[in-house]
């Protein structure tokens, strides 16, 4: 069960976050760029466009059955219980209905059709309304960053829960900025491969650049939001050391230090090589390695969350 | 909630180091003490966690003496803490028994006796 548990947490965290960089990406990065080239009418810009709309949709609809899944696993493993069991009203509902994580998930149920709704009005293959894109934007950023009520943040008393709450949310949202974005920048990297358009390599350098600065803000926010919580849960170097909760997050941080180092060749090297097509290759494989080491980043996360906390050793737990 | 003093704790938290916020419940402290040895029996049993607990799948049982269960009823919680009625007079060992849910979804259990003199 722990195993399901961990699986749908892994899904839900990188579709949400799919689904909130793809809609940065475009919104903030993509589109600006397009608008600065005076290109969002052409053939590239609306090719780009009807590849981002099926990244979203498949996105909301893999968080959505997921979540479903956390629910059901989550319902199962508390009542002692296999899924088929927990489903129909009993323990499943009872979670749902009568405790901070139920009331939650209702939340962020209904945040997930808002984004539906945004998404269906924002027009994504059109560049769509001003409103359905910001819509999309908040309810995704929202959806995203909702999770730290999910987790150990939740839990911690006082003012100190209150920094690791907002900890949690941040760092949420700063590694959904990042990640989420790495597929549709792939995806313009793969367009300016495939269409020999010089304003399409040029919108490349600006998207490129502007996708760079959210790299740079999405990094120092997870570097400081991750030592906050670090501090919470890691407990002493020991523990950290000798747990399975510290050896996973020493892998964690290992992958976290390889995904920066990549980023920054990126920035200090390829970028102002382009609109060289050696550059735009090199960019594209290492923007997919990135993305491999992240969603690794993301399954550790996803068993983090249901291990107990180094900071727990030696206490008495089930 | 007050921004300086949220300040004050995320200066602390960074210059200090680890400090080991809760993420599950545990017992911080109970009424009648963990092991103690009072003189009358009491009319409930308090226990007081580290943590919010969710009412729905939070339990907690007390066996007499007798090895009979002498809690009345569903416990009550307020927060943190978990309370039931007893219905006991005899003295002799009491065993008390707790599972609870944790906010934050993750489960604890545990147990302890104290003693009513006789």
């Amino acid at each position: 069960m722990i195993a399901l548990l961990a699986a749908a947490r892994a899904v839900h965290f990188a579709s949400t976050a799919m689904v909130m960089g793809t809609v940065l990406f475009q919104y903030l990065i993509a589109e600006p760029a397009f608008r600065t080239a005076a290109i969002g009418g052409s053939t590239g810009a609306r090719a780009y466009r009807s590849r981002l709309a099926p990244i979203l949709w498949i996105g909301l609809a893999l968080a959505v059955l997921s979540g479903a899944t956390w629910l059901l696993a989550l319902a199962a493993k508390i009542g002692d219980q296999s899924p088929p069991v927990a489903a129909p009203g009993g323990v499943a509902w009872v979670l749902l209905t009568e405790t901070q994580f139920g009331h939650l998930w209702i939340t962020r149920a209904f945040l997930a059709g808002l984004l539906c709704c945004g998404l269906w009005l924002g027009k994504p293959r059109e560049a769509g309304s001003r409103f359905g894109q910001g819509l999309t934007t908040v309810t995704a950023m929202c959806l995203l960053g909702s999770l730290a009520w999910s987790g150990h943040a939740a839990g911690s008393p006082g003012v100190i829960g209150d920094i690791h709450l907002i900890a949690d949310v941040l760092h949420l949202l700063a590694a959904g900025a990042w990640l989420g974005g790495l597929l549709p920048l792939s995806l313009l990297f793969a367009l300016a491969l495939r269409q020999t358009d010089p304003v399409l390599a040029s919108t490349l350098q600006v998207a490129t650049r502007r996708f760079s600065m959210l790299g740079l803000l999405s990094v120092g926010t997870l570097l400081v939001t991750g030592l906050v919580n670090m501090s919470m849960l890691a407990g002493s170097l020991p523990t950290l050391l000798t747990t399975d909760y510290g050896s996973l997050l020493l892998l964690k941080i290992a992958l976290f230090v390889a995904m920066v180092a990549l980023a920054g060749i990126n920035r200090l090297r390829l970028t102002l090589a382009l609109p060289k097509t050696d550059a735009v290759h090199r960019l594209d494989r290492n923007t997919r390695v990135e993305l491999a080491l992240g969603l690794a980043i993301i399954a550790i996360v996803s068993i983090l969350g249901v291990l107990s906390p180094a900071v727990h050793m030696g206490m008495q737990m089930k | 909630m007050r921004i300086p003093s949220i300040l004050k704790s995320l200066a602390l938290l960074l210059v200090m180091g680890s400090v080991g916020a809760h993420a599950h419940a545990f017992l911080d402290h109970a009424d009648p003490r963990v092991g103690s040895t009072v003189n009358a029996a009491p009319h409930e049993v308090s226990l007081s966690f580290t943590q919010n607990l969710e009412p729905a799948f939070s339990t907690m049982e007390v066996i007499g003496p007798s090895g009979q269960r002498v809690d009345e009823g569903k416990p009550r919680i307020d927060g943190k803490v978990m309370h039931v009625p007893l219905r006991a007079d005899q003295p002799g060992t009491y065993r008390v028994k707790w599972r609870v849910l944790s906010v934050d979804t993750h489960t604890t259990e545990g147990a302890f006796s104290f003693k009513v003199r006789e």
